[in-house]
């Protein structure tokens, strides 16, 4: 028996190490180049996953004192958080509504919302640039805050329309029986139970709005207003002239939250996203 | 007081369209004028510190504001694609090559302000001219060139005892002795600005374009056939990873000590010169090699545009004026440090950096530099070959196996799809 569960525990871990190898390379080869001295990095004859010349904090030293690149991560981390927040909140009421409530054109409307995350952000912003502009929040955190709903609020409606018709509906017309008003029914049954499902499409919308760029490009100029992805790209690319270790540092920086946002809440993720999987 | 659920719907739906519309906005402080400009992000920083006193030191002589943003050329596009859907934005906006002509709808013509320059100046290139003159008007400012020149290490040329390639035939030659030695030659022939720039003047060198001076498709020709032969065996001597190459993959080849001959701004020289290389003084530069048919020169063009929904459209005329004073274009040269040349011809007569003798072959380039659409007129059709990088593609494809016929049927229908036709 101890055998067999050696053997097992051997395949999954063989199994599972290409992924892993795979998912760290990117984070080891930032890490990596963003360690190197110039001299090395511009060197073809070493060996690229190694550092040879020692470490240095050089690219980490200039894009803290000679870029904004602190400025960047709060205002990332403003533009994530409150957009998450409203584009959940949105999709929560829309998903319900969707999953639950029988009215005329339902089905067109759940349709209709699928099509709108279909339609690329390359193609939103051009309308976006217009209503952004009308509303007079060009060149504020705000019309990232208005604008990335957009493409977030679809995305987690469908994934909760999902989740929410995996929860049996009894629970909910028992509480309705009982006299409980539709929203508090949302609030004390669902919820509660679609946590883990509200989870999961609060992290995706968070990662969605933490590594949007299109939008970040186009709708601020200033500097110091551009979030993590716009910032980087932007002024670390001069010309035919790349900081790497810099563009390198602030990659690797700029992921550590996603990590750590879904480091945090992964049993919750698990679960929201199986859930459905198996809807008898 | 009650408010019914009816009420709080009603209300809100008022507060909202009076917010959308404007009505909520807060009566407007009369305030100082504010220029706002996009720009590309230079290799060179001081450049972009030179346009940022320039636009200060104006702002300041006439009680304005002044700011400007600069960010990576290739994103210029998208930024300002925006900015004209928005109708909100930059007053004053970068415009390269032959965007003036792609963006007209939205540009103030700039004529009295060139007639205002050229009258205490003399002539602009005729460079300059084909990037910032369309349709009869001039839609955008001239303001600096960026040439590329061979750009070597002299002493791996003089170990295999070789000289400055003259011509591309030369460099063949020397390409061979170079690669044996471990220091091979490269140029990128890959989906990128620099491609464009070299292959393009190649092209051109061998009595090859991709359309005659009436812009017809004259890309099928037996010179296209002859640089494809050429490129096949030039790339024979080169590393195949010149086929992924970027824009800073031949700064890098450079500059890691391994490569010996590219061409290039001058980026190189000056970075290798600024973090004091070891190599620094054995990096030279001269003329790109000639062809069969004479030698080409290639140059971006980089021009100011009035954007036509600015609100200080005379304000930012004043600023572009102001700009070409002798004090400025001294101010701007000198930080350039010849990385961003003159498009006007009398400022190229004794450029600040015309004493570094490996900056001295800019001199007098810009009179017989070309766009991509040469021998052609600029226009949206030239730009979408160049964005997609149509003629990098063909010689990809003739030096990874296709025949010239091939190359030459894909590039054609490529090339129609834009719009070319015979």
């Amino acid at each position: 028996m101890v055998r067999i569960r050696t053997r097992q525990a051997i395949i999954a871990y063989l199994t599972a190490a290409p992924f892993v190898l795979f998912a760290l390379f990117p984070f080891a080869w930032m890490l990596i180049t963003s360690l190197k001295q110039n001299r090395e990095l511009y060197d073809l004859s070493q060996n690229p996953f190694l550092v040879h010349g020692g470490i240095t904090w050089d690219h980490y030293r200039f894009l803290f004192e000679h870029t904004a690149f602190p400025l960047w991560l709060r205002n990332s981390t403003f533009v994530a958080l409150v957009t998450t927040v409203v584009s959940v909140l949105f999709a929560l009421l829309a998903a319900y509504a969707l999953a639950r409530l029988r009215f005329a054109g339902a089905e067109s409307i759940a349709t209709f919302v699928f099509i709108v995350y279909l339609v690329p952000t390359t193609l939103l912003f051009l309308p976006l640039a217009r209503l952004v502009a009308m509303l007079r929040l060009s060149n504020t955190l705000w019309a990232l805050v208005v604008t990335y709903p957009a493409f977030i609020v679809p995305f987690a409606t469908w994934m909760l329309m999902a989740y929410f018709s995996s929860i049996p509906r009894d629970l909910e017309e028992s509480a309705l029986v009982d006299g409980c008003t539709r929203l508090r029914a949302l609030w004390h049954i669902v919820l509660p139970l679609a946590r883990p499902g509200i989870v999961t499409a609060a992290l995706f919308a968070f990662t969605l709005a933490w590594g949007e760029f299109m939008y970040a490009l186009t709708f601020i100029s200033t500097t110091n207003l551009k979030t993590v992805t716009a910032g980087v790209v932007v002024n670390l690319i001069r010309g035919d002239v790349f900081y790497w270790g810099s563009l390198m540092g602030g990659a690797l920086l700029a992921s550590l939250p996603v990590v750590l946002v879904f480091s945090l809440f992964l049993d919750s993720y698990v679960s929201g996203l199986t859930a459905g999987a198996v809807k008898g | 007081m009650n408010i019914t659920r009816r009420d709080f719907v009603r209300g809100a739906g008022i507060v909202g369209v009076a917010a959308a519309s404007g009505i909520l906005h807060p009566p407007r402080v009369l305030a100082a004028p504010r220029i706002q400009l996009l720009a590309h992000s230079s290799y060179n920083e001081d450049s972009d510190k030179a346009i940022e006193k320039l636009g200060k030191d104006f702002a300041a002589k006439h009680g304005a504001e002044f700011s400007a943003d600069f960010i990576d050329q290739p994103e210029v596009a998208a930024k300002l694609t925006a900015e004209e859907q928005a109708k909100a934005g930059h007053d004053i906006v970068d415009l390269q090559d032959n965007l003036p002509t792609i963006h007209k709808s939205y540009l103030v013509p700039l004529d009295d302000v060139v007639a205002d320059i050229v009258k205490a100046n003399g002539d602009f290139f005729q460079i300059a001219k084909d990037s910032g003159y369309v349709d009869g008007h001039w839609l955008s400012l001239p303001w600096l060139g960026n040439a590329v020149l061979s750009v070597y290490r002299a002493d791996y040329f003089s170990q295999v005892g070789e000289k400055t390639p003259e011509t591309w035939e030369a460099l063949l030659r020397a390409a061979a002795k170079l690669k044996k030695s471990g220091h091979p030659v490269g140029i990128p022939i890959s989906q990128c600005e620099d491609a464009n720039s070299i292959l393009y003047p190649l092209l051109w060198s061998y009595g090859a374009s991709v359309t005659d001076t009436r812009g017809r498709l004259t890309i099928d020709s037996p010179a296209t056939h002859a640089a494809l032969d050429y490129a096949r065996k030039l790339f024979a001597e080169m590393e195949p990873t010149v086929l992924s190459w970027d824009d800073s993959g031949n700064n890098k080849y450079i500059l890691s000590g391994r490569g010996s001959w590219t061409i290039n701004a001058p980026s190189i020289y000056l970075k290798a010169k600024k973090d004091k290389m070891p190599f620094a003084e054995s990096i030279e530069q001269r003329q790109p090699p000639a062809g069969p048919k004479g030698r080409f020169y290639y140059a971006d063009i980089h021009g100011w545009g009035v954007l036509n929904f600015s609100q200080n459209v005379e304000l930012a005329k004043q600023l572009l004026r102001s700009m070409y004073t002798e004090e400025s274009q001294k101010v701007f040269l000198t930080l350039g440090q010849g990385y961003d040349m003159p498009v006007l011809q009398r400022f190229d007569a004794n450029p600040p950096y015309a004493s570094d003798p490996q900056l001295r072959p800019l001199v007098g380039f810009m009179k017989n530099a070309h766009l991509a659409a040469y021998p052609a007129a600029p226009d949206a059709r030239a730009e979408k070959a160049y964005q997609t990088y149509v003629i990098p593609n063909m010689f990809a494809r003739a030096v990874q196996g296709s025949s010239n016929k091939d190359a030459i049927t894909f590039t054609v229908k490529a090339l129609s799809d834009i719009g070319y036709s015979k």
